[in-house]
């Protein structure tokens, strides 16, 4: 499974190389984004809250521009057939869960490292602030995939996918949104375990449900 | 495991039983039951939209029938339809490859994602006259030429079962007597299963099944 999730990936990492479809788009995507509000903005001072609210607004909405493309691309190509006939239902949410955390982690750094530049956002312990992140965005990552192989077969797909996305990603949200306001003002680790814990279980809850609910969905 | 599958133990079987199917309160057929042992072929013919790609599908777990199921029964062990497609090689018009590849990374992928290796590719590639647009995008290639690479897809891995689509739809000549040929050669070794309506494609095939009769 581990070995065809990878080929699943490599095949993924290929066609974005060559199409440049996703990637591209996003990093328009960020930057546009982060502009708007640099401008909106300008020289006021804003404080943390609003910034940890920016900041996963930002990364909300280029998540769920960019992964829903996992799924979908197959289902509008007619190629979901190929994958079928030849691998596990397992091996392909795996290899596709492995191209969106990559992908996703592109794009989050770029937007964050952005977003910092810009604002002259100072962050008072950097190091929670990117563990933060990551467990943020690795949640992002596995709702966001779940949840594009569910929509890829729907008509309306460009409008499913925040409505069902919205509920599922609230807990991370929240949970992301306070620790980012903790590290931005400054903090311990310890004050944050509550939230780093709660992350943890979230993303291993979400993925359970996802290996577990897939074959039904992959099943047409 | 099926009576009628422990009959069989040790001659492959794959059993269709009491499949219906139907989309929309429609019905595509009902009460389809069938087998086919290894060296026996079979065409599956019928008008238009009466069900021969829904069948195939089915078969190959492309698709879930509403009632029914298939089997396989393979060196004294049953698969489900779960798990027919690992021992399947399936072509069909409505299977697309990815445009993005080239014809013999689409060939590589499939073999690596069927876990076997990738020494056959070359073989086929030159066994379909492929060789020259073996490294051209898949997007660049005619219908012809992209049909003769789903035929050398639903080879690759040396499947038991064969399941073609309407296999000679878009290939010229030189391209049918190709396939003829590789039919003639597995007939006696594994299960072909042809869904069509062309008369020279369905007499490859000792048996024939019409689904309208199943309506």
């Amino acid at each position: 499974m581990f070995k065809a999730g990878i080929e699943i990936l490599k095949k993924d990492l290929k066609l974005e190389l060559r199409s440049r479809y996703a990637l591209n788009s996003l990093l328009m995507f960020i930057l546009v984004l982060v502009c708007i509000f640099k401008f909106a903005l300008g020289e006021e001072k804003i404080s943390e809250q609003v910034h940890a609210g920016i900041i996963w607004a930002l990364i909300f909405f280029t998540c769920t521009g960019g992964l829903s493309r996992a799924f979908v691309s197959e289902e509008e190509k007619g190629t979901s057939a190929f994958l079928k006939l030849t691998t596990s239902s397992s091996s392909v949410i795996l290899g596709k869960l492995f191209f969106n955390i990559l992908l996703s982690f592109i794009t989050v750094s770029a937007l964050v490292l952005l977003y910092i530049l810009l604002t002259d956002l100072q962050i008072a312990v950097p190091l929670l602030f990117v563990l933060i992140l990551f467990l943020g965005t690795l949640g992002l990552s596995v709702v966001l995939t779940i949840i594009s192989s569910l929509i890829s077969k729907a008509n309306s797909k460009g409008n499913l996918y925040p409505v069902l996305s919205f509920p599922l990603i609230l807990p991370l949200m929240l949970s992301s949104i306070n620790s980012t306001i903790i590290c931005i003002e400054g903090t311990t680790f310890f004050a944050l375990s509550q939230d780093i814990i709660l992350l943890f279980s979230y993303i291993i809850v979400v993925t359970t449900a996802s290996f577990m609910l897939f074959p039904f969905v992959w099943q047409d | 495991m099926s009576a009628s599958a422990q009959k069989g133990i040790g001659i492959p079987i794959l059993s269709v039983n009491s499949l219906s199917k139907s989309f929309n309160n429609k019905t595509v057929f009902k009460d389809l039951s069938f087998e086919v042992k290894q060296g026996m072929s079979l065409a599956i013919t019928g008008k238009n939209g009466s069900g021969k790609s829904t069948l195939l599908k089915i078969i190959c777990g492309l698709l879930s029938p509403n009632t029914g199921q298939t089997q396989l029964l393979f060196s004294g062990k049953v698969y489900g339809s779960n798990e027919i497609y690992k021992f399947t090689g399936f072509s069909a018009p409505y299977l697309n490859l990815y445009d993005e590849l080239t014809g013999y990374e689409n060939l590589e992928l499939a073999a690596k994602l069927r876990g076997t290796g990738i020494k056959n590719i070359i073989k086929l590639i030159n066994r379909f006259e492929l060789s020259e647009s073996s490294k051209l995008l898949c997007k660049n290639y005619s219908s012809g030429m992209k049909q003769r690479l789903k035929l050398a897809f639903s080879l690759l891995c040396d499947p038991f079962i064969l399941l073609f689509d309407e296999p000679t739809t878009n290939i010229d000549e030189s391209g049918i007597l190709i396939f003829k040929k590789i039919i003639e050669e597995h007939r006696s070794k594994k299960i072909i299963i042809i869904a069509t309506n062309d008369k020279s494609e369905t007499g490859l095939c000792e048996n024939t099944l019409n689904v309208e009769e199943y309506k």
